[in-house]
Parts: C-alpha cells; structure tokens; sequence
C-alpha cells in the first residue's frame, strides 16, 4: 500500500564553509524573540554545527490525503517535502515512503540547463526507471500540456520561469507517480496556466494517492487538502483543516473591512 | 501530531555500512539508467559539432601518431615496438586519470540530479564509469589501427583485456566512490587530483621506456599506475604475464575498495548536504 510514515524526523543541515563567528551571530539571531526566519543553530563542542531545518516530525500519510504545509519562508516546507520524498536522509529519527515519488520541488533543481525540454523530458523518464518507449508515449501528453509547442526542441536554458514551470509540472503529473510532491507549483505560472493547472489538479487528486503541497498561500491550500501542517521554524504542527478555513475567512473579512475603512476615510477627507 | 516545545539536538544517525552496499548494489541494477545518463552526457558535449563523438577517436589518433613521430626515434626501441608500447600505455593512463579526475566531482556535477530524484548515490559513480569506457572503447579504434600498422603485438595478449577492464572497472568505481565523497566535503581535492595527475603522466612509463638502474627505474616500481599498465600492456607487446604487476593491483583493489566502503558508509547520509 502506497504510504508515509514518519516518526520523528529531524534534519540538520551541516554548517559547511560559514565560518564560527557568522554561525555564533546567526545563533544570536534565530534565538532573538519573534524570529521566524530559518531554524535553530546546533552547537557541537560550542562550535556552530548545524541548522536545525526540521524538528522532530511525526506523519502518516496514508491513500486519500492530501496533505498541505503552510508556514512562511524558511520554516522548513521544502525541508520536510523533501524528506518526505526520500531525498533527504534524515539526520535522526525514522521515515518509511511506499510508492513511486514523482516531486517538482524548484524550477533550477531536476533539470539539465543544456538540454531541450524534450531531452529533459526523456532524462526525467529515464531517471524514473521507465522505458524508453513509454516516455515516447508520454512526451506528446507533456508537451501538448505545456504547451510550449516548439519551445521544447530549445535548450530549457532559454526558457523563462514561468516555461519551466509548465515544464516540470507537466512532466511530474505525468508520470502517474503514487505520491506527488509539489513545492510552491504555481506561482510563476500565468493565469490561463494557473487555471489549467488547478483543473488538472483535480485529476490528479483523483487519481494520485498521496499529494503533498507546500505553499505560503493558504487560499491554495485550504481549498483542497484534508490534512493541514504548519510550519514554523522546523516545528510542524497539524491544524484542523475547517478551523483553518474559517480562521483565514476571517482574517481576510478584516482585511477587507479595514480597506473598506481606508477607502471610507479617503473618500471622506 | 504530537510536537513538543523542548528543542534539543536530535540524536545524529550513523552511517552504516549495510546501507552503503545496499546503495550499490541496488545502484548497480539500475544500469539502464546510469548508461543512459552517460550516454546522453556525451552526446551533448559533442552537439552542434560536424562529426560529434568521433571527435574522441579523432583527437586520439592525432595525439598518438604526433607522440609516436617525436618521441619515437628517441628511444632506442624500433618505432614499431614504441608504436604499440605508448598506444597502449596512454590508452590505459587515460583510462585511470579519467577515473581520478572524474571521480572528484561526481556527486558535485550531478547536484541537479541528487536534490531533485530518490536515487541510490552510486549511480552517478556508474555513470561516470560507464562514460569513461565509452571513450575508451571510441579510442580503442584508431589504437587497434595503429596496432594493425605496427604489426608488433602478441594475439595472446587480448585474452587478458576482459580480467584487466574489469580490474579497471572496479577501481574506477571504488575511486569515484571515494573521491567523490571526500571532493564534495573538500573542495581543495578536485583541483589537487587534476594536478596529480598532471604530474603523474610523466612519472609513470608512458611516454618513456623504463631503463634497468636509476631513478626512472624506480619510479616505474614504486608507481603503482605502472602496475595497472603492465598487466595489459606487457601480455600484448611481450606475450608474458607480469606477475609482480598483478600482485600490486589486486592489493591495491582490494585496498582501494576497503576505503572506499568505509568512506562512502561514514558520509553517504551528509552527501547531500554539501552539495
């Protein structure tokens, strides 16, 4: 059965060429009261080590969720997306992913600068362990969905980001992976695109077992998922989804009322 | 989703060593993959040119006949003889610092790959062994036409070219697992392993024919890149086995793979993170 289980799973990424006084700084900062920007520093024999991205994670996925991780920048999204991908090994704790991953973690990352979309397309296959007849059933699918037409004989070097969105995402919702991973997907996309990636969203949802976002834009996440997390420097925290919903209702009816009020006191004046 | 408020260092995870074979072994049977990448790494280094790959062979032949024209009459061999003897030597030598140089940077140059796919590690290392003998083999041609021409060799000798790739395979790989670990944590390491290298073409009997007495004689001893050559070439240009020579390899192999496990089961968790 296609699952994730993950029982308290931390992931320190090790301080490599930063030297001890910046780490020492840096601890200073990520300590001062209302920080929320990137995880706890590690001292080992009171040397900065490590940073602490992801602490202590608990999560079973299991067919039928899906999953959002809402939390500001440098909370640890991509981190614990990743981890739950099997591409970070965690530093301590245990993780378990039944079922063939297919991710679209950043539009720089999973890609050969150099080559065309279509040989990207092909290495990606390749990379997924499928055959190269099935990746040639594949590439009109991807292409037609993209529809970057022509653009996919040039090198994805030319591409601007928005292209390499479609790209990639047209290729990770192809692959008819088991568990889906999507990092910030669409947010350089165009709203034509957008609007054609929310409707293939929802075959997706349809036939995808796991699907995992991560967004700092509630509004994507609240729509769908059953399951809600919200980081906040690496600590990860599961919100009820309904809860969820409603609290952001409200904050956005204030946001609307205040602007009501501002606009009032300029017509006013 | 019980999170609690106490931070502590989580406890580190050790590398083990059954994780790491297990990453090779299920690296290995992934050879549809890594010879793929290869492949498709290859042709690319050789798009928008005339006759692609054949550039390889081309380069090679150039190379060879130049080397052979002016170091030939120095040597005091018949150019025939020297013909195959440095054919066959450089063939070998690119063969082992294409490895070297190739390994320290194997998991650095596949950074785009590593962050983005749930792979074993040891794929990229067989990628970067399978790229090395494509070029090989592509060499090989014009080496067996400048054979063919010289007319100086044992057939003998070819049935030890499938135990020595092999030996050479093995290396490859343990080397790549080894430097590619330590390069990626220390960077210093891939300009170093170029430098060497460098410096180890004109110490190992490539080019020159190692005398009976003197430094050069002892250089040929004490480099164990001279042993690597000779258990190929010498079967080929003198029909005998250099059992001295195999001794070395199979020691140095074997030590070559006791590090290279260790290394790649203390670090293989932690690669990633100093990509």
């Amino acid at each position: 059965m296609v699952s994730i289980v993950a029982q308290n799973v931390s992931v320190v990424f090790p301080m490599v060429g930063s030297d001890v006084r910046h780490g020492m700084k840096l601890k200073k900062q990520t300590e001062r009261r209302g920080t929320q920007l990137g995880g706890k520093i590690i001292l080992e024999d009171n040397r900065p080590a490590g940073i602490l991205a992801l602490d202590r994670l608990n999560l079973v996925a299991k067919p039928g969720d899906r999953i959002g991780l809402f939390g500001p920048n440098g909370s640890g999204k991509s981190t614990a997306l990743r981890v739950l991908g099997g591409i970070y090994p965690p530093t301590a704790g245990h993780i378990e992913v039944n079922g063939k991953v297919s991710a679209m973690f950043s539009l720089n990352l999973g890609v050969n600068q150099e080559a065309t979309g279509l040989e990207n397309i092909e290495l990606k296959g390749i990379l997924h362990g499928l055959r190269r007849e099935e990746i040639r059933e594949l590439v009109p699918e991807i292409v037609d969905f993209s529809e970057l037409g022509d653009y996919i004989h040039l090198p994805v070097k030319t591409y601007s980001s928005g292209m390499k969105m479609r790209l990639l995402f047209s290729i990770a919702s192809a692959f008819r992976p088991d568990i889906l991973l999507l990092d910030e997907w669409v947010s350089t996309g165009d709203k034509r695109f957008r609007r054609k990636v929310a409707q293939r969203m929802e075959t997706i949802l349809d036939q995808t077992p796991i699907v995992i976002v991560a967004s700092h834009d509630h509004r994507r996440i609240s729509s769908w998922a059953n399951k809600i997390i919200q980081m906040k420097r690496g600590h990860a925290q599961m919100l009820d989804p309904v809860a969820f919903s409603e609290w952001q209702a409200w904050k956005e009816w204030k946001r609307g009322k205040k602007n009501r009020k501002k606009k009032k006191a300029l017509q006013d004046s | 989703m019980p999170t609690s408020t106490v931070t502590e260092t989580p406890q580190m995870k050790r590398g083990s060593l059954q994780e790491a074979i297990q990453d090779i072994f299920s690296g290995l049977t992934k050879w549809r993959m890594w010879s793929a990448l290869a492949w498709h790494y290859l042709r690319q280094r050789y798009k928008r040119t005339w006759i692609g790959m054949s550039w390889i062979g081309v380069s090679f032949a150039l190379f060879m006949i130049a080397k052979i024209f002016v170091f030939g009459a120095m040597m005091g061999e018949s150019i025939s003889y020297y013909a195959v003897y440095l054919t066959m030597g450089y063939l070998i030598f690119r063969l082992i610092s294409n490895a070297v140089t190739g390994s320290s940077g194997v998991f650095v140059s596949s950074r785009t790959w590593i962050s983005s796919e749930s792979l074993p590690l040891s794929i990229y290392v067989f990628q970067m062994m399978m790229n090395n003998f494509i070029i090989f083999f592509i060499t090989l041609v014009p080496a067996i036409g400048i054979f063919a021409w010289s007319g100086h060799y044992y057939l003998s000798g070819l049935l030890w070219f499938l135990p020595c790739l092999l030996v050479y395979a093995v290396c490859t790989v343990c080397i790549g697992l080894l430097l590619g670990v330590i390069s990626a944590r220390y960077r210093d390491v891939m300009h170093f392993s170029a430098t060497i290298m460098q410096v180890a073409y004109f110490l190992t009997p490539v080019l020159w024919i190692p005398p009976e007495t003197g430094p050069r004689a002892v250089a040929a001893v004490v480099n164990p890149f001279s042993h690597y050559i000779a258990i190929l070439r010498e079967p080929l240009l003198d029909g005998t086995v250099p059992y001295f020579s195999w001794l070395v390899v199979l020691g140095c192999t074997c030590t070559l793979l006791l590090l290279s496990l260790v290394f790649f089961a203390v670090s293989r968790r932690k690669i990633i993170f100093w990509l």
